[in-house]
């Protein structure tokens, strides 16, 4: 081995067994993805902070059923959820009759739930404010007499118990053309006017952001949406004090103050955190520090999780994908097999993947979801097996013949041929396999940040969600950046690994 | 000559090779003597480098048997008898990602040759082969065809195999670089007077080379014997292919 292969190989095992980042300790708050979930979250952390107590606030995990899931399995400890959202989807295969049966079904899986906070959220129907008055439109029963309108809504909103296909049995809609569109996203398209209607929330600052009309509940089809916190029973003795704090929020946030804490975070452009630490100080009379990092410190600690999604999912792939390439170079028949199935992998949508990975890794005692999200490795892993598994497939299945007979002919045994010859001989495709991968699981694993794995994806995500493009390049350029430096990192790496000679060759 | 202490080192007794249903070698029976030099040669197709591929047993016979030094070559005995035995490979078969000296030494330090050992190897192959020092360093895409094919019989002969075996050795060579070396060759042959067997398509080449001619056609033996003998044959096949390289022999 020379002294380039062996420092190499230094280099790849410090950068495999060196932890990245410090694991979660401390009770932790999880949050939905939308803004006044994350507010009410930084309110839950800030309280903490008030009573010296270290809570993490996991951001963003997603929606309704991970967040459950994982306050259930013990992942998160506390959430805030909404009354609606726990009769019509949690607990939707119960009868609740009141608020006590639903503390009582709660309480049966090791939840507590607060008193509301004050507001209601309830959904709504959105349309643009000139397109509704240009239609006359000012009830959901109205829609009625428009079936060619084009209507967006969350996947959650169209698959809930009290979602679209509910709304419509209620006020027997005709609309034809509804497809499923993240929140974020459906907005700036009613802004466009590639579709005419939206689910809101009530209490959202994007109906006054993009100017929309919310058409009224005239049937009474939406129940209360009172917000509450749901947290786990053992919290009240691990964490007496943060509760207590938590709980002072009970009856104390009206609607119109939430509609101006969500304004003053899309519209006015403040941080979650700030808003919530200045809601603390004049209505709670609570002083936390807001404490922000300057963003040379944001980016640094995205940087070291956006890394160590990529190198666990990367390691893996490598660990698994030159085994499985060298065995589908090997065996023709297993061969065809290995390629169909990673290639299958690569057609999964990653939402999908990432959450049907949520159950088993939770099932495993992993961390599903959140910063460092096993199912968020997982997933990459899997993207990141293809390049892999077919360069190293392609690269053996390449070297020339009458080099495999002269190995033969030498005496070599099997494994020594492998080795001393045909790896090397297909270090080319191996190692343009591997860089593909890299890059790949780059770009991927900001897709990690759908189910709050942290890293670059984060700031992209929350960028869509303000409509702040600053915030989304925050997020876009070091991701970039990553990947250039990869690329960098692996042409550096062909010229130690790929043999001098094979090198001459190309160039003559 | 004395031809009486002529032994035996190499046999293919009827074998036969069959590929997807297509006869390359049909039932032949083949003795290589040990310390001559054997040519075979033919029309391409005829079957000759799949007997080479059969005696070195990189390939088993459909039917029949190979033996080499009295044991049969079988597949699991395939590895450690071929290290007994030096094949070059039609166009040299050299190691891209090796030098030289890596592509010669390959096998002596799989099995732990001393640095010296090497060394004082290499230094008589060298000598033997007519090659310069300053190849050694080099990479199979920085020499000439001829230097290639010189260091792809010193790989051949590193480990003073019991037997030679080479495919074409000079095929893809330009002519003024083939007499040279075909010149080399037999005086290497001559020097260590080993077993060795040669295929060609070339007459020249098999007449210049070759103590033993054996003449295949079609996967089966035409004829076999010295030049002179074949010159002699009033076999129709064996005059016609004689016919159709004139002037071998004439050295």
């Amino acid at each position: 081995m020379s002294k380039r292969t062996l420092f190499a190989a230094i280099a790849l095992g410090v950068l495999l067994v060196v932890p990245l980042s410090n694991d979660v300790v401390g009770p932790r708050i999880g949050s939905k993805k939308f803004t006044e979930s994350v507010i009410l979250g930084e309110l839950a952390r800030a309280l903490a902070e008030s009573v010296n107590v270290a809570a993490v606030h996991q951001r963003e995990l997603g929606g309704t059923r991970i967040l459950f899931e994982a306050l259930c399995a013990g992942e998160i400890d506390a959430y805030f959820e909404y009354t609606g959202t726990i009769e019509r989807e949690i607990l939707s295969d119960q009868e609740i009759a009141d608020r006590a049966a639903m503390q009582a079904a709660l309480a049966s899986k090791g939840i507590q739930m607060s008193r509301p906070l004050g507001f209601n959220n309830s959904y709504g129907i959105g349309l643009a404010e000139a397109r509704a008055a240009e239609l006359g439109l000012e009830t959901i029963s109205q829609l009625t007499r428009h079936p060619e309108l084009v209507f967006a809504f969350t996947s959650e909103f169209l698959d809930r118990g009290d979602g679209w296909p509910a709304l419509r049995d209620a006020y027997g809609l005709p609309q034809k053309n509804v497809t499923g569109m993240d929140h974020d996203i459906a907005y700036r398209q009613l802004a466009n006017g590639a579709v005419d209607a939206v689910d809101v929330y009530t209490t959202d600052a994007d109906i006054a952001y993009w100017g929309l009309r919310v058409l009224a509940d005239d049937r009474k089809h939406f129940p209360r949406y009172d917000a509450v916190l749901l947290y786990r029973a053992d919290l009240e003795q691990r964490e007496p004090e943060w509760v207590t704090a938590l709980l002072r929020l009970e009856g104390s946030v009206s609607e119109p103050e939430m509609r101006a804490l969500n304004a003053a975070v899309k519209i006015d452009r403040k941080t979650e955190t700030a808003v919530a630490t200045e809601y603390l100080q004049d209505q709670l009379g609570v002083v936390v520090a807001a404490a922000e990092d300057p963003l040379l410190v944001r980016v640094g600690k995205r940087t070291l999780e956006h890394l160590e999604l990529v190198r666990l999912s990367f390691m893996a792939a490598v660990f698994v994908g030159l085994p499985l390439g060298i065995l589908a170079a090997r065996r023709r028949g297993l061969g065809q097999v290995i390629l169909a199935l990673t290639g299958v992998i690569q057609t999964v949508p990653a939402l999908a993947l990432l959450v049907v990975l949520i159950g088993p890794m939770a099932a495993l005692g992993l961390q599903s979801v959140g910063t460092g999200s096993a199912a968020a490795i997982c997933a990459l892993f899997l993207y990141s097996l293809l390049p892999i598994v077919r360069n190293t497939c392609d690269g053996l299945r390449g070297v020339a013949p009458d080099l495999i007979e002269s190995a033969d002919a030498l005496g070599l045994a099997s494994r020594e041929r492998l080795f001393l010859i045909e790896l090397p001989l297909a270090s080319r495709s191996i190692l343009a396999g591997l860089k593909t991968a890299a890059i790949l699981n780059i770009g991927f694993a900001t897709l990690g940040a759908l189910i709050g794995a942290g890293g670059y994806g984060q700031p992209i995500l929350t960028g869509i969600r303000l409509d702040d493009y600053q915030l989304i390049l925050e997020g876009a350029v070091p991701a970039a950046a990553l990947a250039l430096l990869a690329q960098g990192a692996f042409e550096l790496l062909d010229r130690t690994l790929i043999p001098r000679g094979l090198r001459l060759q190309r160039e003559a | 000559m004395q031809l009486a202490t002529v032994s035996t080192m190499l046999t293919l007794e009827s074998g036969s090779k069959v590929f997807q249903g297509t006869v390359a070698v049909d039932a032949v029976d083949l003795t290589i003597a040990e310390g001559r030099t054997t040519v075979l040669i033919g029309p391409s197709g005829c079957g000759k480098s799949t007997i080479l591929r059969l005696l070195l047993g990189l390939i088993e016979p459909t039917a029949g048997r190979v033996t080499f030094s009295g044991t049969e070559v079988t597949p699991a005995a395939g590895p450690a008898l071929r290290r007994r035995m030096g094949y070059v490979i039609q166009g040299g078969g050299l190691f891209p990602h090796l030098t030289a000296r890596e592509n010669v030494t390959l096998m002596a330090r799989r099995i732990g040759w001393s640095p010296d050992q090497q060394q004082s190897r290499l230094a008589d192959l060298s000598a033997l082969t007519a090659t310069p020092d300053h190849i050694w360093d080099r990479y199979p895409v920085q020499m000439s065809g001829g230097q290639r094919q010189r260091v792809a019989l010193m790989r051949a002969l590193m480990l003073d195999p019991e037997v030679l075996l080479l495919d074409e050795p000079l095929g893809a060579l330009d002519p003024m670089v083939r007499a040279d070396l075909q010149a080399d060759l037999r005086a290497v042959f001559e020097q260590l007077s080993k077993t060795v067997v040669v295929v060609t398509h070339d007459l020249h080449e098999a007449a210049f080379l070759g103590h033993e001619i054996v003449l295949l056609r079609d996967g089966r033996i035409a004829a076999a014997g010295s030049y002179a003998t074949l010159q002699n044959s009033d076999d129709d096949f064996v005059r016609r292919f004689l016919a159709a390289q004139p002037g071998a022999g004439s050295q």
